[in-house]
C-alpha cells in the first residue's frame, strides 16, 4: 500500500504546471495591471490617439482580411481543382510568400515602385515615360493594407487547400451529375464546407496584422501596435502601453470568439473515412489552360519573385559595404539566439504534452492548451507583459543587494529567450502534438504496462517515435524567432541586433538598401521549412 | 485464492450521461481465463485499463495478488503492476525489433538472463526465427503473437487482451485464437480476455463475463451461461432467443401461438399472472395437426446456406384455437424457427412443439 500514490499527481504534472504559470505570465500582468491608475497621459492618448488607432487598426484588418480571403481561396480552388501547366510545382511555391515577413516585403515594393526602381527606369529607357516621385504611392493604408494581403495570403490558401483536398471528391461529383456547374460545386460545396477551415485562416491573419509593427510603422499607418510603441518609448508611460495592451488583446479575443462563434457546432465530416485523391479538371481549351498558369505566376510574382528580385539587386550593390566580421556576429548571435529559443519551446512542449499524456484526467488537455496563448496575443504585448514583472523583480534585487548587481533580468537576453517562448509556444507545441497524434497512446500504455517509468517510456519510446516532428517543431519556430520584430524590439538589450532588428533600423534610417542583406538572410533561411516540408509531402503521397 | 479482485468499480467519464462502468465486482482465482463479453461501448475496454492502471475508478478497490493496488485516490502507478497487457492494435514498438520489443519489460534482468527469458518466450509464440525484424515486416498473425510474446515475457501475474482476436480476418482468426488459448494454457497465466465476439469467449474462457451498459450482467461457466442465461439480454447474446410472453393457465401457459404444458418443475407459475417464455430456435419440432400443438404462419423465410430461418406470425388455425389473444407487442407474437427443410414459403402453416423452454419474469 504504501507504493500507492495519488493516482493523478505526478512530477509531470506539477512541472506542467509551473510552465503553464511562467507562460501566462503577460496575461496575468495585463490583468492584474488593469486595475492600476491607468496612466498619466490616458487622457490624451483616449481623446487624441485612441479614435485614430481603432479606426485605423479596423480598416487594416478588414481589408487584409478581405484580400487575403479572394487571393487565398481562388487560388487554392484553382490548384485542387484545376490540371494546368505548372500546376504540381505553384501548389507549394505560392506558399513561399510567407517566408517573406511584410516589413521587408514592404520595404522592397518601396524600392521596386521610387523613382530609381526597376519599374520606372524601364518605362523611361523604354518608352520615355517619365514620373515625379513613385508611380503608385504605397507609403499609405492602401499600400499597408496590400503588402500585408500578399505576404498574409498564404495563411488562407494553405489552410483552405488542404480542405479542399480532405474533400471527398465524390460530393463534388454528384454535385456535378445533379447538374451543377463547377462554379456552382464551387459555391455550394466546396467552399461551404470549407467554412471554419477559411474561416481560422483569415483569423490567423488577423492576428498577424494586429501583431505587425514594421509595416503599418514605415508606412505611417497607427495602429494599436504602434501606439503601444510610442506610448512605451516617446511617453515612457508603463501604464497606458499596458491599457493600450489590454484594449489590442481584447480586439484579438473578439477575433477568436467570432470565429468561434460562425463555427458553432457544425463539423462537417465526410462519411467515408478514405480520401478520394482529386481527379483535376484537364480543361479542354488550351488558352484556358495557359490562363491558370499565367494567373498562378502572375501572384507568385508579384507576393514574392519581385520583392526577392530587388533583395538580390539591393544586397548586389551594397554587399561590399555591409558584409563585414560585425554583420557575420550578428548573423551568429541571431541564429544562436533563435535556435537556442526553438530549443527551449521544443522542451517545454515535449514536457507539457507528454505531462497529458500521462495524466489521467482529461480537462489536462484543454488546460494545457492555453499554452498557445502565446500565438494570439500581439508580440508587443507580450513585451510589455513580460517587462514589467522583470523590471520588479530586478528593483527587488536591486534593493536586496543594494545596487550591487544592477538589471539582472530586464535588458538581458535571457527576458528575450523568455518573451519568444511565450509567444511562439503554439508553433512547437502544434507541431509536436501532431506528432504525438500519429503515434497513439496504446505504445506508451504498453511499454508502462511492462513495467518502464515514465521518463524511460519518454527516452526510449516516445521521443525516437516523434523526432520528425521535434525537428519540425524547431525548425518552425526557429524561423518565425528569426523574422520577430515588435517583441524584439521592445525587449532586446541595449545595442543588441537581430537580423530582423538591424533590418528594421537600416530602413527606418534611409539605408533601405543596406537592410536588403540582413532582409535576403531571413527570406531564404524562411523558404527552407517550406521547401523541406513540400519534400515530405510528396514523399509521403 | 483470487488472484485479482475487483470490488464496487465504477467509472464515469467526464461529459459522460452514465456509468462507462457501472458497480463491477468479481474476483479470478489463479490460472483462470475469463472473457468479458459486451457490445462496444458497454465498458469492458474500460473496465480492462482500470485493472492494467491506465484509468483511475471513482469508486471501488482493485487487490492483486493480495496487495491493494486501488483504492480511494491512491493508486500504483501502471508501471509498478504485475499485469501484462496485448494492446487491440497490438502497440508494437515500431521501432525496435521483435528482440527489443519482447526484451522491453525485462530491465531488471541481467543482460544475459534477459535473452534467455526472450527466447523462451518467443519458442513459445513459434517466433524464434524472426527476431531481428521489425513489426512491420511482420503478418497481422504474426504481431500478434509478438505482443503477446512481450506481455508474457516479464511473466506478470495477471494477463489483459483487449480484444486480441478483432483485428485479423475470419480464416487467420480461428487459427491465432486456438494458439492463444494454447499457449495461455501451457503458461497458466491468469488472464481476462476482452472480446465482442461470443465464439472467442465460448472457445476460450474459463468464465464469461457479460456486461452491458456499464453493468456485469452474469458471470459464469460457459456451459451455465449458455444454459441459464439470468436475463433477456445475455439469453440474446448467446445465440438467437425466442420470448413470447404468455398468461399462467392451470396445467400450462396460454401464448399467443396457442396452449403449452406445464413442465415438471417451474418454481414462478403459481406466483405471476403473466411470464416469459424463453426457447431458442433449434429447440423447437415440427408436428402434424393430430397432436397438440402451437401454431403460426410463416412470415419470411431466410435462406442461410445450411438451413433455413423461418420467422413466424401468431396466425392460429382453427384446430387449435386456444391460445392467448395477440397483444400489440409485435416482438412479443413473432418468433424465429429453424428447419432443413427448403419447401416452406411465406404464408405456409407451421405446426410445432417446444422441446424445452424457460419461464421468467416479464422483461426485466
Amino acid at each position: 500500500m504504501s507504493k500507492n500514490t495519488t493516482y493523478w499527481w505526478n512530477k509531470w504534472t506539477g512541472g506542467a504546471i509551473v510552465i503553464l504559470l511562467l507562460v501566462l505570465t503577460p496575461v496575468f500582468t495585463i490583468l492584474i495591471k488593469l486595475f492600476d491608475t491607468p496612466g498619466e497621459h490616458w487622457d490624451h492618448i483616449v481623446t487624441n490617439l485612441l479614435p485614430s488607432y481603432f479606426l485605423n487598426s479596423i480598416i487594416l484588418l478588414i481589408g487584409v482580411a478581405v484580400f487575403t480571403f479572394i487571393i487565398g481561396v481562388s487560388m487554392a480552388w484553382l490548384v485542387s481543382i484545376y490540371e494546368f501547366p505548372g500546376r504540381k510545382y505553384f501548389e507549394w511555391l505560392l506558399i513561399l510568400p510567407l517566408a517573406f515577413p511584410s516589413y521587408m516585403m514592404g520595404y522592397s515594393y518601396v524600392g521596386i515602385l521610387e523613382y530609381t526602381g526597376p519599374v520606372q527606369t524601364f518605362l523611361r529607357n523604354n518608352f520615355d515615360i517619365h514620373f515625379t516621385g513613385p508611380i503608385i504611392d504605397i507609403m499609405n493604408m492602401p499600400g499597408a493594407i496590400f503588402i500585408l494581403s500578399i505576404s498574409l495570403f498564404p495563411y488562407v490558401y494553405v489552410i483552405c487547400r488542404s480542405s479542399f483536398m480532405r474533400q471527398s471528391n465524390h460530393l463534388q461529383e454528384a454535385a456535378l451529375l445533379l447538374g451543377s456547374s463547377q462554379l456552382r460545386v464551387f459555391s455550394k460545396i466546396a467552399l461551404p464546407m470549407a467554412r471554419p477551415a477559411v474561416a481560422g485562416g483569415v483569423a490567423l491573419v488577423g492576428m498577424e496584422v494586429l501583431n505587425d509593427y514594421g509595416t503599418v510603422k514605415y508606412f505611417g499607418v497607427d495602429t494599436f501596435t504602434s501606439g503601444i510603441f510610442r506610448v512605451w518609448f516617446s511617453f515612457g508611460d508603463i501604464n497606458a502601453a499596458i491599457y493600450l495592451s489590454a484594449f489590442l488583446t481584447l480586439i484579438v479575443l473578439l477575433l477568436i470568439l467570432l470565429e468561434n462563434l460562425q463555427r458553432g457546432k457544425r463539423v462537417w465530416a465526410t462519411q467515408s473515412n478514405k480520401e478520394n485523391p482529386a481527379i483535376r479538371i484537364e480543361t479542354k481549351h488550351r488558352s484556358s489552360r495557359w490562363f491558370y498558369t499565367g494567373l498562378s505566376a502572375f501572384v507568385l510574382m508579384v507576393s514574392f519573385i519581385s520583392p526577392l528580385m530587388q533583395l538580390f539587386y539591393w544586397v548586389s550593390l551594397t554587399w561590399q559595404n555591409v558584409i563585414n566580421s560585425e554583420f557575420i556576429i550578428l548573423i551568429i548571435r541571431s541564429f544562436s539566439l533563435a535556435i537556442g529559443s526553438a530549443i527551449a519551446i521544443a522542451v517545454l512542449s515535449i514536457f507539457l504534452l507528454y505531462a497529458i499524456r500521462l495524466s489521467p484526467l482529461i480537462w489536462t488537455r484543454h488546460i494545457a492548451r492555453m499554452a498557445s496563448l502565446g500565438y494570439t496575443i500581439p508580440g508587443a504585448v507580450i513585451a510589455v507583459g513580460v517587462m514589467i514583472p522583470m523590471m520588479s523583480i530586478d528593483r527587488f534585487f536591486i534593493w536586496v543587494f543594494a545596487n550591487q548587481g544592477g538589471m539582472i533580468l530586464s535588458g538581458t537576453l535571457f527576458i528575450l529567450v523568455f518573451a519568444y517562448i511565450i509567444r511562439f509556444m503554439a508553433v512547437g507545441y502544434n507541431a509536436i502534438d501532431a506528432g504525438f497524434q500519429k503515434t497513439g497512446a496504446s505504445v506508451n500504455e504498453a511499454a508502462r504496462s511492462l513495467g518502464a517509468s515514465p521518463l524511460r517510456t519518454l527516452w526510449k519510446i516516445d521521443l525516437p517515435l516523434i523526432k520528425t516532428s521535434i525537428a519540425g517543431a524547431i525548425l518552425l519556430a526557429f524561423v518565425d524567432i528569426l523574422k520577430e520584430l515588435p517583441l524584439t524590439l521592445i525587449l532586446r538589450p541595449f545595442n543588441f541586433h537581430t537580423l530582423a532588428t538591424k533590418a528594421f533600423d537600416m530602413a527606418t534610417n534611409e539605408m533601405i538598401a543596406e537592410s536588403a542583406n540582413a532582409s535576403l538572410i531571413v527570406v531564404l533561411t524562411g523558404m527552407i521549412p517550406i521547401i523541406l516540408l513540400n519534400n515530405m509531402i510528396s514523399k509521403n503521397k | 485464492m483470487a488472484i485479482i479482485e475487483l470490488s464496487n468499480i465504477s467509472k464515469r467519464y467526464p461529459n459522460a450521461d452514465s456509468f462507462a462502468v457501472d458497480h463491477v465486482s468479481f474476483s479470478l482465482k489463479k490460472g483462470e481465463v475469463l472473457a468479458l463479453v459486451g457490445e462496444s461501448g458497454s465498458g469492458k475496454t474500460t473496465l480492462l485499463r482500470l485493472i492494467a492502471g491506465l484509468e483511475h475508478p471513482d469508486t471501488g478497490n482493485i487487490r492483486l495478488d493480495g496487495e491493494i493496488i486501488v483504492s480511494g485516490r491512491k493508486s500504483l502507478a501502471a508501471n509498478k503492476r504485475k499485469t501484462g497487457m496485448v494492446f487491440q492494435d497490438y502497440a508494437l514498438f515500431p521501432h525496435l525489433t521483435i528482440f527489443q520489443n519482447v526484451a522491453f519489460g525485462l530491465k531488471g534482468l541481467k543482460k544475459k538472463d534477459a535473452e534467455v527469458r526472450v527466447f523462451e518466450t518467443l519458442e513459445l509464440t513459434g517466433l524464434k526465427e524472426d527476431v531481428k525484424k521489425y513489426p512491420h515486416q511482420l503478418s497481422g498473425g504474426q504481431q500478434q503473437r509478438v505482443a503477446l510474446a512481450r506481455a508474457l515475457a516479464p511473466r506478470p501475474e495477471l494477463l489483459l487482451m483487449d480484444e486480441p482476436f478483432s483485428n485479423l480476418d475470419t480464416i487467420l482468426r480461428d487459427q491465432v485464437r486456438e494458439e492463444v488459448q494454447q499457449i495461455i494454457k501451457s503458461v497458466g497465466i491468469t488472464a481476462i480476455l476482452v472480446t465482442h465476439d461470443t465464439k472467442d469467449a465460448f472457445s476460450t474462457a474459463d468464465k464469461i463475463a457479460v456486461m452491458h451498459d456499464g453493468k456485469l450482467l452474469q458471470i459464469d461457466t460457459p456451459n451455465t451461461l449458455y444454459n441459464e442465461p439470468n436475463s433477456a439480454y445475455v439469453a440474446e447474446l448467446f445465440g438467437k432467443s425466442n420470448n413470447v410472453v404468455a398468461t399462467v393457465e392451470p396445467g400450462g401457459f396460454k401464448t399467443p401461438f396457442g396452449f403449452v404444458s406445464e413442465p415438471s418443475d417451474c418454481p414462478l407459475i403459481n406466483s405471476r399472472e403473466t411470464v416469459n417464455l424463453f426457447f431458442r430456435a433449434e429447440e423447437t419440432v415440427f408436428c402434424n395437426a393430430e397432436e397438440p400443438h402451437l401454431c403460426g404462419m410463416v412470415e419470411k423465410c431466410m435462406y442461410l446456406g445450411d438451413h433455413m430461418q423461418l420467422r413466424v406470425g401468431c396466425n392460429r388455425c382453427k384446430t387449435c384455437d386456444s391460445g392467448l389473444e395477440p397483444s400489440d407487442n409485435s416482438e412479443t407474437h413473432s418468433i424465429l424457427l429453424k428447419t432443413s427443410d427448403q419447401t416452406w414459403k411465406p404464408g405456409d402453416i407451421v405446426r410445432f412443439n417446444l422441446k424445452n423452454f424457460k419461464v421468467k419474469d416479464p422483461i426485466g
